[in-house]
């Protein structure tokens, strides 16, 4: 078993687990930052994303997906290639231009990967392999 | 661990008062570009020389934002 660490980030003495993912589409690897969200079904992330990956958005397959105030957004998903640390994996992820919150999010898809615990004693969320 | 990220996990609550609502790229310790779109920070990244793999891509939430989310 192999983990990665990742320390909270901290906002008006909140803690926030932000972490860099790498992602591609055949092109060059890009880093972003994304909010770890266990309350996320998908990984979302929005739709100027998906123009730096040179996705076509809507030809992804089209689901909506329910936010915080009851309403619903479009969410393309589309395959990609994703890479945490020194792990690249494939993983279809979420794109949407209505994604009205103020991260890019990575969901619980990313928790068939990685055993996920938020240690907020050690202020880190610490991703761990399976195998 | 590439010092951007250190450093960006470090200063995220500066980052949020300055640059808060939009993307900016930072390479090593320092804010390179700042624009209201991913590509147009890279474009910018890349006219100062820098390589598009160096760059990590952080959206910057508003303070409003956070207080949403949290």
């Amino acid at each position: 078993m192999r983990s990665l660490e990742f320390r909270y980030a901290r906002h008006r003495l909140r803690d926030i687990p932000l972490i860099p993912v790498t992602l591609r589409t055949g092109g060059k690897w890009k880093e972003f930052w994304a909010y770890v969200d266990s309350g996320s079904f998908y990984s979302i992330f929005d739709d100027k994303v998906a123009e730096v990956l040179d996705i076509d958005l809507t030809n992804g397959k089209k689901v909506l997906a329910v936010v915080g105030d009851g309403s619903f957004i479009p969410i393309y998903l589309h395959s990609v290639g994703i890479r945490i640390g020194e792990d690249e994996f494939g993983m279809k992820i979420g794109f949407s231009p209505k994604l009205g919150v103020g991260f890019n999010l990575l969901g619980m898809d990313i928790f068939d990967q990685y055993r996920v615990i938020f240690d907020n004693i050690a202020k880190k969320v610490i991703f761990e392999t399976y195998e | 661990m590439k010092k951007s990220q250190e450093w960006i996990t470090k200063n995220f609550e500066s980052l949020v008062s300055k640059y808060g609502g939009k993307y900016i790229g930072v390479v090593d310790e320092e804010v390179v570009s700042v624009a209201l779109s991913a590509r147009e920070v890279l474009e910018n990244a890349k006219k100062l020389g820098k390589e598009e793999e160096e760059v990590s891509l952080l959206k910057v939430p508003t303070e409003e934002e956070l207080i949403c989310v949290l």
